[in-house]
C-alpha cells in the first residue's frame, strides 16, 4: 500500500514538469507571429503531415536504412580489429597514436573527403560514418582485451583453450562491458555523422531535410525535423540501452553479489 | 559506464622480464613502436600518392600536406581560426562548468528536482547537438552566440552525469563524522567532499571537453562560423586541397591536446586517486 503510494508520487513528480514546458510552450506560442517561433500547434500539424506523411518514405526510411548499415558495419570493424590489434603487445602499442588521432578527430571534417572521393549520395554516407563512428569501439576494445587478467590468461593457456575458445569464453565476456561503452559512443558518433553527412552531401534524409527547410525559411519544418532527430536519437538510446543490459545481465548479476 | 568509455585504464604497468638485460624499459619500446607505427604510415600515404595509386587531385602526397601545415603555422591566419575554434570551445565549457555545478547540486541533493527533472535530462541527453545546427543558425545566424549555445548544450550532459554521480557518492558515513568531531564547514568541504567530486568533475569535464570541440567545428563547417571548419569547408570548394587537408590535421591534434592537457591536470590533482597509482592492473 505504502510503497504504491510511492511509486505513483515518483511518477507523478517526474511527469510533471515535461507536461508544464509542453503546456508553456503550446500556450506561450498560440498567438505566436514571429518568423521563428511558430505556434507549437503548427509545429505539430508540419510534423504529421510531413513524418507521417510523404517524407516518412522519402526520407525518414532512407535515413534510418543508412544508419543501421554504417553502425553495423562500424561495430563490427570496431570489435573485429580491436580484437586482432589488442591481443598483441607489440601490434598495441604500434596502433595506439594512431586510433588516438582518429579517435580524437572531429568525425564530420572527414566529410569534404567523403564528398572527393564517392561524391554524394548513400555510400558516401554510410562510408563517412564508418570512418568517423569506428574509432571509440575499436579504442575500448583494444583495452578491454588488454585488461584481461594474468591468471586468466596463463589458465586459458595451461588448459589449451583454441583461438576461438578463448575469444568466445574468455577475452569477449572480460571485455564485454568496455566494449558497450565504446559502442554508446560509437551511436552517438554514427547519429551525428549521418544526419552532418546528409547535411551537406544527400539528396534525401532527414538531415537534408532539416538544413534544406533553414535555408528556405520553412521554419516549421526545421522544428518538426529536430523534434524528429530528437525523439529518434532518444529512442535509438533506449533501445541500446535495452540491447547492453541483456548482453551483460550475467555481469550485473555477478557484480550485484 | 561514460567514465570507462573514454578513459583508458592507466597504462598497464611495464612487467619486468627477468632475464633480459633492462636497456630500454617496455614504455620506451611502446613509444618507439608508436612513432614507427605513425611515419609508417606517413611513408605508405607518400608513396601511395608519388606512385599514383591514390589521385593526387584527392589525396596530395603527405609531404605536401605537411609542408602546407609548416608554413600555415608561420601565418596568421591559422592562428585566429584555431583562436575562434578553441575560445568557443572553452566558453561554452565554462559555461558548461557552471550551470553543470549548480544543477547538480540541485539534482543530487534535492529528491524532488531529482524526479521532476529526469524525465527532461534523459530526454535532452541523447539529442545529438549536431541537430540543433539548423535551429541555432535560424535564430543567431553563423555567429558565436550560436557556436557556444549549441557547445554548451552538448557537452553539458557527460559533466552533469558525472557530477551527479559523485554528488550520490559523497559518503555518508565521513559526512557524519565529520560532523561529530566538528570539522566545520570549511573542512568538511575542502576534505571530505571535493575530494570525492574531484575525480568524477575531471573525467566529466574530459569528455565534456572533446564534445565541446567536435560541436565547434561542426558548427563552422555547416553553419559558415568562423573557425577551422569554416577553412576546411572553404579550401574544398576552392579545391585548395594540401590546405584542406592542414586543417583536417590541426582538427585531430586539437582533440589529441585536450585530452592530453585534462590528463596532465589529473595527475597532480588526483595523484592520490587509485586510478593515478602505477599499481593497479
Amino acid at each position: 500500500m505504502n510503497t504504491l503510494t510511492d511509486t505513483t508520487r515518483t511518477a507523478l513528480t517526474r511527469l510533471w514538469l515535461p507536461v508544464a514546458l509542453v503546456i508553456a510552450w503550446w500556450v506561450s506560442s498560440a498567438e505566436s507571429t514571429s518568423l521563428y517561433f511558430p505556434p507549437l500547434a503548427t509545429i505539430v500539424e508540419v510534423f504529421v503531415r510531413d513524418w507521417f506523411g510523404p517524407h516518412f518514405t522519402a526520407d525518414l526510411l532512407p535515413s534510418l536504412g543508412k544508419f543501421l548499415i554504417g553502425f553495423t558495419l562500424a561495430a563490427v570493424l570496431g570489435i573485429t580489429g580491436g580484437m586482432l590489434l589488442g591481443m598483441n603487445r607489440y601490434t598495441r602499442a604500434a596502433a595506439e597514436p594512431i586510433v588516438l588521432f582518429f579517435r580524437s578527430l572531429p568525425g564530420p571534417v572527414l566529410v569534404p573527403i567523403g564528398i572527393m572521393v564517392i561524391g554524394i549520395g548513400a555510400g558516401m554516407n554510410i562510408f563517412i560514418m564508418v570512418l568517423g563512428a569506428v574509432w571509440p569501439t575499436l579504442m575500448n576494445t583494444i583495452d578491454g582485451v588488454r585488461s584481461l587478467d594474468l591468471v586468466q590468461q596463463d589458465m586459458s593457456r595451461s588448459y589449451r583453450l583454441t583461438l576461438t575458445q578463448r575469444i568466445r569464453y574468455v577475452v569477449l565476456p572480460n571485455a564485454g562491458p568496455q566494449i558497450f561503452a565504446g559502442l554508446r559512443t560509437t551511436l552517438q558518433m554514427s547519429i551525428i555523422l549521418i544526419v552532418v553527412s546528409e547535411m551537406v552531401a544527400s539528396t534525401n534524409g532527414i538531415g537534408f531535410y532539416v538544413l534544406y527547410s533553414q535555408q528556405t525559411f520553412a521554419v516549421a519544418e526545421t522544428w518538426a525535423g529536430t523534434i524528429l532527430l530528437g525523439v529518434l536519437g532518444y529512442l535509438a538510446s533506449l533501445l541500446f540501452i535495452a540491447v547492453e543490459r541483456r548482453v551483460l545481465a550475467w555481469q550485473a548479476g555477478i557484480t550485484k553479489e | 559506464m561514460v567514465a570507462a568509455d573514454i578513459t583508458p585504464p592507466a597504462g598497464a604497468p611495464a612487467k619486468a622480464r627477468p632475464g633480459l638485460p633492462v636497456l630500454w624499459d617496455a614504455r620506451a619500446t611502446d613509444l618507439a613502436l608508436g612513432a614507427a607505427a605513425v611515419a609508417g604510415v606517413l611513408g605508405l600515404w607518400e608513396a601511395l600518392s608519388r606512385t599514383g595509386v591514390l589521385d593526387t587531385q584527392v589525396f596530395p602526397a603527405a609531404s605536401t600536406v605537411l609542408v602546407e601545415l609548416w608554413r600555415l603555422l608561420g601565418t596568421g591566419v591559422f592562428w585566429g581560426d584555431l583562436w575562434a575554434t578553441l575560445s568557443s570551445a572553452l566558453t561554452g565549457l565554462a559555461l558548461v562548468v557552471l550551470i553543470g555545478t549548480v544543477a547538480a547540486m540541485l539534482i543530487g541533493l534535492i529528491r524532488f528536482v531529482e524526479n521532476s527533472t529526469w524525465v527532461v535530462v534523459e530526454f535532452l541527453k541523447p539529442i545529438p547537438p549536431i541537430a540543433l545546427i539548423p535551429l541555432g543558425l535560424l535564430l543567431w545566424g553563423p555567429s558565436p552566440t550560436m557556436k557556444v549555445t549549441l557547445i554548451t548544450f552538448g557537452a553539458l550532459w557527460p559533466f552533469l552525469t558525472q557530477m551527479v554521480y559523485g554528488i550520490r557518492q559523497t559518503n555518508n558515513v565521513a559526512l557524519d563524522m565529520a560532523s561529530s568531531y566538528r570539522l566545520g564547514w570549511w573542512l568538511t568541504t575542502t576534505r571530505i567532499v571535493v575530494p570525492t567530486l574531484l575525480p568524477y568533475a575531471l573525467t566529466g569535464l574530459r569528455i565534456s571537453a572533446s564534445i565541446a570541440v567536435i560541436v565547434s567545428v561542426v558548427t563552422e563547417l555547416i553553419g559558415g562560423a568562423e573557425g577551422i571548419g569554416q577553412t576546411i569547408a572553404v579550401a574544398q570548394i576552392n579545391n585548395a586541397l594540401p590546405t584542406m587537408y592542414a586543417y583536417i590535421l590541426t582538427a585531430g591534434l586539437l582533440g589529441v591536446g585536450i585530452n592530453l592537457v585534462f590528463q596532465a591536470l589529473e595527475k597532480p590533482l588526483l595523484f592520490w586517486h587509485p586510478s593515478q597509482r602505477g599499481d593497479t592492473n
